[in-house]
């Protein structure tokens, strides 16, 4: 249970940072943080497929948000309010994680380890939810097509047209 | 364990709230999954139907992961379009 502490505590901490961040390539590696420090949450949890998926996709998207907002403007302004706003939600926050954690206000956690586990998770993928992996798979190739076609340049067709 | 859920996803709201960039708001978004994602998985173990919870997470973060590719594609259309990535530079991109 103290992993799973110092995971909770780091990914919000991780949290609080890449709200605080004006700049966007250390917001996107705080975020970075609380996508491990989550993946570690997982795996104190007992979901190892998980924490694995977790990782992989949050380096992929954090690695190619680098990269966009170097392409694209690395600053991101706030509103006014919005300093104290945020200041204000994580100190209720943090007050009410800690206030949770001196209670010891940790619900009973019961372990399905006869039907858990990576041989259940697999069994479930390809029979119970066969048709949403299926859907889904589909709509990640049709998020990957729709997003060549709207980042094609418009005149690409007048030129190809007047050559 | 659920409140480490609604701590992360509420502060992606509120991120998205101050955020005035498209790929600030990225941020926003993605915290606001990674919440709902870990929401399911601690449901799912306290509940004692742990596969259930992991593969919920597991559609949420393969959501996740699309939201990120819609994200940079808007993101790299506005600044086609405006050379800029404001959110308010969103509305030019209507018809």
């Amino acid at each position: 249970m103290t992993f799973f502490w110092i995971c909770s505590f780091l990914a919000i901490g991780a949290a609080v940072a890449a709200s605080f961040f004006s700049e966007l390539k250390r917001a996107a590696l705080a975020l970075w943080v609380c996508a491990l420090a989550l993946g570690g949450v997982y795996l104190s949890l007992g979901a190892e497929y998980l924490a694995i998926v977790q990782w992989i996709v949050s380096t992929l998207g954090v690695a190619a948000f680098v990269f966009f907002s170097v392409l694209l403007g690395s600053r991101d302004g706030k509103h006014d309010w919005a300093k104290y706003l945020a200041v204000a939600g994580a100190l209720v926050l943090l007050g009410g994680i800690i206030w949770m954690t001196v209670r010891d206000f940790v619900p009973s956690v019961v372990w399905d380890k006869d039907h858990g586990g990576m041989v259940g998770l697999g069994n479930a993928l390809v029979t119970e939810y066969l048709l949403p992996v299926e859907i889904l798979a589909l709509t990640l190739f049709l998020v990957v097509v729709g997003a060549g076609v709207i980042t094609r340049p418009e005149d690409r067709g007048e030129e190809e047209g007047g050559a | 364990m659920m409140m480490v859920s609604f701590c992360v996803g509420f502060l992606g709201l509120l991120n998205l709230l101050v955020r005035r960039s498209l790929l600030g708001a990225i941020i926003g978004v993605n915290l606001m999954m990674m919440g709902a994602a870990s929401a399911f998985v601690v449901s799912g173990v306290v509940t004692g139907r742990a596969v259930d919870g992991h593969i919920y997470a597991i559609f949420v973060i393969a959501s996740g992961a699309a939201q990120l590719v819609v994200g940079y594609t808007l993101a790299v259309r506005l600044f086609y379009l405006r050379r800029d990535v404001g959110l308010s530079g969103l509305r030019s991109m209507r018809g």
